[in-house]
Formats: C-alpha cells, sequence, structure tokens
C-alpha cells in the first residue's frame, strides 16, 4: 500500500487557534507570528481541529461545504496546505 | 557592598532580601541588564512567589522581553542560515547567541540584542556581499570614518540589518583587534569548534568560549554593562568546571596557546573577588602567575571593581568624577593593548573631539 | 497619607533626598527631583496619590529629574530625565519638566511593563464596565475620554489600556491627560469643573494643557475594570455620528498594530487579545461632534439599540 501523506495541527502550546467569527486566528510558537485567516484557510483549519486529513479528504469536504467541483478545487487547497505548511501552522506526516 | 553583588555572588538567597533591599537590587539589575538573569535564579530558588509583587512583576516584565529577544534572534539566524551555508565556510556563533544554542541553563534570562558570527577571514568579503544583496545593509548614520576605521583596524564588519528583522548581526574574522599587541591565530579556534547538532552553525570549545569573554570584556572599550558579561564568564566557568574534570587544565593551556594568559588572569580574579567563585588552588596558583606585578594588579582590582559595581542608588544628576576617571583609565588601557601608540593618539584625538563637538551631555 | 498631604517643604525635602515615592495605578515610583515649581505642579495634578512607604514597597521605576550642569544652565536652562542612572531623551527646556516627567514616565512604562499588555488606548469605565477607545491617528480619542470622564465615567487612563494576563481585567493608570492645541479650549468649555494644569507653549507636541484626573478616579485606583467594549474613534468634523459594528478578526488586527507590545508578549499577548475580543462589542465610532459622540456611547451603554 502506498504511503499517504496526511496534515494535521501541531498542538498548543505550539499553534494556538483562536475561531474569530468566519475567520481564525493562529499563534505560531516557533516564530512568534500571528496570522488571520479568512474563510476558506479557516475552514481547512477547523476541519483538521478534528484530526488529521489528507489532501484528498480535505478537497472532498471542502467541494461539499462550498459546493465547488473538486478537481477546481485541489490546486489551490495544494497551495494554500503548501503556505500554511511553510508557516508553521501545518506539519505534514506520512503514515 | 552592593546587594546586587551579594546575591549574584551567593552570599545571600533572594528570599533572604527585605523589600528595601529589593529596591536597590532592582535598580542595580536594571543598569546591569541582569532582571530577567534574577527571575530565573529566583525560580530556581523556589522563592519567585514569595518576592514582594512589584520585584515580580519588573523580574516577569524583563524575562518577556528577554524571552522575545531570544525567539527574535533564532528567527534571524533561521533566516541568514542558507545565505551564510551557501558560502561553504564554517560559520562560528558567538556569546549570547552561542550560549542559547547550546541551552546553557544559566543562559536563560540572558539579554541578547546582536547575533555575533565569526567566520573565516579569507570568505568575510564575500558573505558581506552575499548579505549587501540579499537588503542587508549599515547603519546610515555610520560616518565615512567609522567604515573605514572597522575595515582598516577591527577584526569585525559593523553592525548589518536586515529591514524586516530587528537585531543586529555582527561578523567578526577574529575575537580580537589585530592591531593590539596579542594576536589570535582564528584558525586555531576554527580547528577547535564544536559543530551544532542539526545545524549549520558550530560554537567555540568551552575553554575558547571562556577566553573570548574573557578577551571582549577586559580588552574592549565596553565598559558599560560589564558586569553582566563577568557573570556569563563566572557561570560558564561554574559550569565548565563542574562538568568536566580536566577543563582547568585544558583552560590554562589554551590561555597560554592563544596568547591570552592577561585577559584570563583577570576574569579568573575578578570572578573570585566579586562574584565567590571558587577555583581550585593549584589553578589559581598557576594563572596567579599570568598577572601584572603586584601593584599594577592592585590598581586594576580596584578600577575594576569600581567599574563593574553598579551605580545603584546614586543620583544620576550628579555622578562622581571619580567613577568616570576610572572609566576613562579602562578604557585608555584597553586601547593601549590593542593599538600601536601612535594610532591610538590620532584615534583618542578623534573621539575627544566627537565629544565635545556632540549635542550637551 | 496621600501626596496632596504634604506641606510644600516637606514634599521638596523628600523629593530631594529622593525618598518621594507614591503609586500610580500598578506601578510603584521613586522620584528625586530639585524642582520646585514641578514639584507644585505635580502635587496639583495628583493630590490624592498616595505615598508609599520605603521598608514596604520596592519601585518599579526610579526617576531622576533635575537641571543640567554646566555653563549652558545660564544661557538656555534644560532638564533632564533618569531612568535608573539611564537618560533616554535629549535634554528639554527647564521649564517643561512636567510634560517631560509625564511622557518619560509613558516610555518607560511602554518599554519594560511587558508583564502585561498594553494597548494604546484609552480606557474609561461605568458601572464596572470597562469601555476601550484604541488610539489611532486622527480619532480624538483623548477628546472623547475627556469629555466621557467629565460625564461621569471613570477614568482608568488616557493613554494605556493595561490588560492583565491573569485574569484579562484592565488596570487603572490614572494620570494627567495632556490635550494638545484645539482640544484645550474646547474641553474647558466643555467640562470647566475639571482640574487644568498650567500652560506648557511650544512643547515637542505643541500647546499642551494637562487634564488632572479626577479624584474619585484616583481614589479607585487600585479598582480594575472589566473589559465590555472596543470602540475606534475617527473624528470627522461635523460629520454624522454613529456606531459601526466592527468584525472581530478586524478589531484584533488593529488592536495588535495598537498595541505597545503584543509582538513581545508572544502566546500570553495572544491569549490575552483573543479574550479580550471574545468579550467585547467592537465598533467604529464615527464622531461628527463630541456632544453626539458621548450620547451615543452612553446609549450603548445603558442598553439601548444601536
Amino acid at each position: 500500500m502506498a504511503a499517504m501523506t496526511t496534515w494535521r495541527l501541531p498542538n498548543p502550546p505550539q499553534l494556538l487557534v483562536e475561531p474569530m467569527d468566519d475567520h481564525v486566528v493562529c499563534f505560531v510558537q516557533a516564530t512568534g507570528a500571528t496570522h488571520l485567516f479568512d474563510a476558506f484557510p479557516a475552514e481547512v483549519l477547523a476541519e483538521l481541529q478534528a484530526g488529521p486529513s489528507s489532501t484528498e479528504a480535505l478537497a472532498a469536504h471542502l467541494a461539499d461545504r462550498l459546493s465547488l467541483p473538486t478537481a477546481e478545487l485541489t490546486p489551490q487547497l495544494a497551495a494554500l496546505l503548501s503556505n500554511l505548511q511553510g508557516l508553521g501552522v501545518l506539519e505534514e506526516t506520512v503514515a | 557592598m552592593s546587594p546586587l553583588l551579594s546575591v549574584l555572588a551567593a552570599e545571600r538567597g533572594l528570599q533572604e532580601l527585605n523589600p528595601s533591599e529589593w529596591d536597590v537590587v532592582l535598580r542595580e539589575a536594571r543598569q546591569s541588564r541582569l532582571l530577567a538573569y534574577l527571575y530565573h535564579r529566583a525560580a530556581e530558588q523556589g522563592c519567585f512567589d514569595a518576592l514582594p509583587q512589584a520585584v515580580q512583576e519588573v523580574l516577569t516584565g524583563s524575562r518577556v522581553y528577554t524571552d522575545h529577544m531570544h525567539l527574535a534572534a533564532q528567527n534571524e539566524l533561521r533566516n541568514v542560515a542558507p545565505l551564510l551555508a551557501e558560502a561553504g565556510c564554517p560559520v562560528i556563533l558567538l556569546k549570547g547567541i552561542a550560549y542559547q544554542a547550546k541551552g546553557f541553563p544559566w543562559s536563560a534570562g540572558r539579554r541578547l540584542s546582536d547575533i555575533d558570527l565569526l567566520v573565516p577571514k579569507a570568505e568575510i568579503a564575500s558573505i558581506e556581499a552575499k548579505l549587501l544583496a540579499a537588503d542587508w545593509c549599515y547603519d546610515e548614520e555610520l560616518s565615512e570614518y567609522d567604515l573605514r576605521y572597522y575595515r582598516e583596524w577591527t577584526h569585525e564588519l559593523p553592525p548589518m540589518r536586515h529591514p524586516d528583522g530587528f537585531m543586529e548581526l555582527d561578523l567578526h574574522h577574529n575575537l580580537i583587534q589585530p592591531t593590539g599587541r596579542i594576536t589570535l591565530d582564528a584558525a586555531l579556534l576554527f580547528r577547535a569548534a564544536q559543530a551544532l547538532p542539526d545545524s549549520p552553525f558550530a560554537v567555540l570549545s568551552p575553554p575558547d568560549m571562556v577566553l573570548h569573554s574573557a578577551t571582549h570584556l577586559f580588552m574592549s572599550d565596553e565598559l558599560r554593562g560589564g558586569l553582566r558579561d563577568m557573570v556569563d564568564i563566572r557561570d560558564m566557568l561554574l559550569h565548565f568546571g563542574a562538568g568536566e574534570a580536566d577543563f582547568w587544565q585544558r583552560l590554562v593551556e589554551r590561555a597560554r596557546q592563544l596568547d591570552t594568559t592577561r585577559p584570563l588572569y583577570y576574569a579568573v580574579s575578578t570572578a573570585r573577588n566579586l562574584l565567590g567563585l571558587q577555583v581550585p588552588d593549584a589553578v589559581w596558583h598557576e594563572i596567579k602567575q599570568m598577572g601584572p606585578s603586584a601593584p599594577v594588579a592592585r590598581l586594576m582590582r580596584v578600577l575594576i571593581t569600581e567599574h563593574l559595581t553598579p551605580m545603584g542608588t546614586a543620583d544620576p544628576s550628579k555622578s562622581g568624577h571619580a567613577q568616570g576617571l576610572s572609566r576613562w583609565l579602562l578604557f585608555v588601557r584597553s586601547h593601549w593593548v590593542r593599538m600601536p601608540p601612535l594610532l591610538l593618539a590620532r584615534h583618542l584625538a578623534y573621539k575627544a573631539w566627537i565629544r565635545r563637538g556632540s549635542a550637551p551631555a | 497619607m496621600k501626596l496632596g498631604e504634604l506641606s510644600q517643604v516637606e514634599l521638596r525635602r523628600l523629593a530631594a533626598n529622593g525618598g518621594l515615592r507614591y503609586r500610580s495605578g500598578p506601578f510603584n515610583l521613586q522620584l528625586r527631583t530639585e524642582l520646585a515649581p514641578f514639584l507644585d505642579t505635580l502635587q496639583y495634578m495628583y493630590p490624592g496619590a498616595p505615598l508609599l512607604d520605603e521598608a514596604q514597597h520596592p519601585c518599579h521605576f526610579h526617576i531622576t529629574l533635575n537641571a543640567v550642569g554646566g555653563w549652558r544652565r545660564w544661557l538656555r536652562p534644560q532638564v533632564q530625565f533618569w531612568v535608573d542612572g539611564f537618560t533616554p531623551f535629549d535634554p528639554y527646556p527647564l521649564d517643561q519638566a512636567f510634560p517631560m516627567y509625564e511622557w518619560g514616565l509613558n516610555w518607560c512604562i511602554g518599554t519594560t511593563a511587558h508583564q502585561n499588555l498594553m494597548l494604546h488606548s484609552a480606557v474609561v469605565e461605568k458601572n464596572g464596565q470597562g469601555l476601550i477607545l484604541p488610539a489611532m491617528p486622527g480619532s480624538g480619542k483623548s477628546t472623547l475620554c475627556a469629555g466621557l470622564v467629565s460625564r461621569g465615567w471613570r477614568l482608568l487612563s488616557d493613554e494605556f489600556g493595561i490588560l492583565r494576563h491573569s485574569d484579562g481585567q484592565l488596570l487603572p493608570l490614572p494620570r494627567a491627560a495632556p490635550l494638545k492645541n484645539a482640544s484645550i479650549p474646547l474641553m474647558q468649555v466643555f467640562a470647566p469643573d475639571q482640574r487644568y494644569g498650567p500652560r506648557f507653549d511650544k512643547t515637542r507636541k505643541g500647546l499642551v494643557v494637562h487634564l488632572a484626573p479626577p479624584p474619585a478616579s484616583l481614589a479607585d485606583q487600585d479598582l480594575p475594570a472589566t473589559p465590555r467594549w472596543i470602540i475606534f474613534p475617527r473624528y470627522s468634523d461635523g460629520g454624522v455620528t454613529q456606531l459601526v459594528p466592527q468584525p472581530r478578526a478586524l478589531a484584533f488586527t488593529r488592536l495588535i498594530n495598537n498595541s505597545f507590545n503584543y509582538l513581545v508578549t508572544l502566546e500570553q499577548g495572544f491569549q490575552s487579545l483573543t479574550r479580550l475580543v471574545h468579550h467585547c462589542d467592537c465598533y467604529q465610532l464615527e464622531n461628527g461632534s463630541l456632544e453626539a459622540a458621548i450620547e451615543a456611547v452612553e446609549t450603548l451603554a445603558e442598553g439601548g439599540s444601536q
């Protein structure tokens, strides 16, 4: 079986996540930076707060929530995930 | 005696100070950049929660600021690491950033205001060029004289700063100024350096770390804030001395090899006199031989003690002439060690002129 | 004992010997000065400030304010500000000692008191509920703050929104509020019963007159307030006055930029600021006139509809 990449949020206190209306604010301990995310990334973070997930599963969930075709959404999601990883908001795990 | 010195020398525990003594200690520790240091010592001694509320608040405020600066330094170092790695040469972290990288317990709470790096002299120009190309820049206020002075006569480049960061980066190619009577072969430092795990950087070996701090303090014109550096040295000596059986012997041998016996003498004798450091008898006997003649040693002890003792409760608007004079003498002495006499005379004349021409004191 | 209860002779003697210690909000201050006119102003502005006993209270800040020596003093007398031996500023003209002391103390607090989160805001309180008025350029927060205080709101601070991390409470720091230029005659007409200090012409911020903290605010300086509203004032001369709800995320980012030390306080700052924003209703106040602005705020505070 092929290795599957999943994404997860670092545990507090490495990452503090605080929903704020339809936005999310995050504090990343490693850099001391605070980030504000609007609805699309906020949805991703809310989903990952429930537990680790793969890019595919996240795409399916978002397509459902935002009523968008999965194929259109996946490249944007991949770019977002890699951005969030660069900020220290997400971690990649290979299961 | 200064109450700060008495607690630093561990003659008294922090919980033994009464509120009016604390009032003096807070002042002295702020002057000496040691407030956050005291925060961590109080936490170690388990007495923080029993301290007067104002003391807890002042120490905490400084601890918070210091934590922030430590994080800022890590961020800056992470940002500059790929660029330095490109140079393909060893890069040694110096002073505060090195203590932090090694995680020395006594360095928690140590104030950090810049990042000091040591690189081979042959590489410093190309590293400087890479930094300038990546938007690092020099202080605009530096005059032509300053820039030329750094390049021609010192062991470092002027401090550089990145517009997005708020820490200065100091690139050194040696630990002491090459024009002084003491010369130091930097290649020996690189050979003894210790690589850091999971990092492109290295740190000096323990004896070299001590000798660097000792030369930095006793051969520099940074007369202000010397007590903090003296505490560094004392804590390093305690830490390394307790950890490695042959540390003291290696330190003494290394001082001879690097031709830094005189700074080692001043560092160890001052740590004994002011900060209660215990040195094994045989070692102290050997280090004592590294000092100047007895009358000079006595004079220097007075000057150093006066210089390192915080001003405490004295009225700063009427600060005594004596302390200023003593500082001036030390300043002259440190330059006398570093510069040939003719150059020294020119530099002093220039500095004196700058003083006269500057804003009202 | 209070600062106002000292005789002039006693006050000068204490201050000259470095023994004048008093409490200002959460801070213990020690002041050394030989400047008699400055001491008169200090006593006039803070008669209710409690004096501290040296044997009991270590001080957060030790400040010296004295004339600068040398031949220049005869030509152009100047005053210097020392905190623990440092001189963070160039000297001021001697007759501006009081503004220098106030600004110098602000600098000390803003750059070192990182045990709390500090917003650059005015804070007032009514019925135990705190109102934060962040200082944005051109906001007119000082005027609005002074106006509310003259209508019976308790002054916590004209300059510092101090949030205690442990419980999110706002700590009072009732100090003299520096009114500048056009707001001086405005306030003196609007609130003639308040106590105003001497005129300081040609300071670095123009003409300045200080509004003393009301005695009741000073008396309650140990009493924190629970944050309830954040109102970002924006002054537009003669415009329509209205309160516009602000999205929390927007208020959050505006407060970060408005803070003295959010970046320094790291995760504690994040936790305190998110808690603050969650517990408060956030508004922008389009402020057309002082009277209308006060009315809008009072209606909000009384639970009226917006």
